[in-house]
C-alpha cells in the first residue's frame, strides 16, 4: 500500500433501507477485517429504542438533527469534517 | 448527507489527500421492521412504546429460515476530487467561481442512487413483488404470479 493509498479516506455512503443498516454494515466491516470508524445518519431515520440507541452510541453512530432552516449546522459540519479527517473510514446513512 | 460529505472536500482538500466515497448495498429478502416502518410512515413518528424486548421477541418467533437472506455490495469507489472536477469540465463552469453545491450533491445523490440499484441482487421476493406491482387488474391469481415470475427469470 503506497503511502498515498493510506492517506485516502474512505466514505461508505449506504441507501437507508432498514433500522438494522448499521449493525449489519458493522458486522460485514468486522467480518472483513475493515476498522469499522464512525457512522453519521439522521435522528429522524433511528428507532426510538432506548437500547438500540444506546447500542447505537456505542459502536459510534452520531444521530444528527437536521436544521430546520435551510442553513448549514455548523456543529454538525464541523463533527463531519473532524471524523473524515482523521479517520480513514467513515460511514454516512 | 451528500452535501455535508460535499462540504467536508472543500474544507479538508488542503490538508488530506484523498477522499472515495464507496455506494453500498444493503439488501434484505424480508426486512424484520417493515412493519415498524409503516406505522412511522402513518404516524409520522416511530411507534411509540416499542421496545427492544417487543422487537427482540417479534424476531425470535420468527421459523428458523423465515427471516430471508441479507446482502451487502460494496460498489466502485469515486474519487470526489475527480467528481468535482469533471463536473466543472461538463458544466463549462470557471474552475475558479463558486461550485453550485445544491446542483452538485443532487447530482451525485442521483449518481449514486443509481449505482446503488444496478448493485441491487434479484431476489424471488423482488420477483413476486415487480409482478404484483405491474399487474393492471384489482385481483390476481397466485397462478398468474408463477407466470409472471417464471417469464421474468427467463428473460434475466
Amino acid at each position: 500500500m503506497t503511502e498515498e493509498d493510506r492517506k485516502t479516506k474512505v466514505v461508505l455512503m449506504p441507501m437507508f433501507k432498514s433500522y438494522s443498516d448499521l449493525f449489519i454494515l458493522h458486522y460485514a466491516n468486522w467480518i472483513s477485517d475493515i476498522e469499522m470508524g464512525f457512522s453519521f445518519g439522521y435522528y429522524n431515520d433511528s428507532p426510538k429504542v432506548k437500547m438500540i440507541e444506546r447500542l447505537a452510541r456505542r459502536v459510534g453512530y452520531f444521530m444528527l438533527k437536521p436544521n430546520t432552516s435551510q442553513r448549514i449546522n455548523y456543529v454538525n459540519q464541523t463533527m463531519i469534517e473532524e471524523v473524515i479527517g482523521k479517520n480513514s473510514i467513515t460511514t454516512c446513512f | 448527507m451528500v452535501k455535508n460529505v460535499l462540504k467536508a472536500y472543500t474544507n479538508l482538500k488542503q490538508h488530506t489527500n484523498k477522499i472515495k466515497i464507496i455506494p453500498v448495498c444493503v439488501n434484505y429478502e424480508r426486512l424484520f421492521d417493515a412493519s415498524y416502518l409503516a406505522d412511522e410512515a402513518k404516524l409520522g413518528t416511530f411507534k411509540p412504546g416499542t421496545t427492544l424486548v417487543s422487537l427482540m421477541s417479534k424476531i425470535m418467533t420468527m421459523k428458523k429460515g423465515q427471516m430471508g437472506k441479507v446482502f451487502v455490495k460494496y460498489g466502485d469507489a469515486i474519487d470526489i476530487h475527480d467528481y468535482v472536477n469533471n463536473y466543472i469540465e461538463t458544466n463549462h463552469s470557471n474552475p475558479d467561481s463558486k461550485v453550485n453545491f445544491k446542483k452538485l450533491s443532487m447530482r451525485l445523490t442521483e449518481d449514486l442512487y443509481i449505482k446503488q440499484i444496478q448493485e441491487q441482487p434479484i431476489t424471488q421476493n423482488s420477483l413476486i413483488a415487480s409482478s404484483i406491482l405491474f399487474h393492471k387488474k384489482k385481483e390476481i391469481s397466485f397462478k398468474h404470479i408463477k407466470t409472471a415470475c417464471s417469464n421474468m427469470w427467463k428473460h434475466i
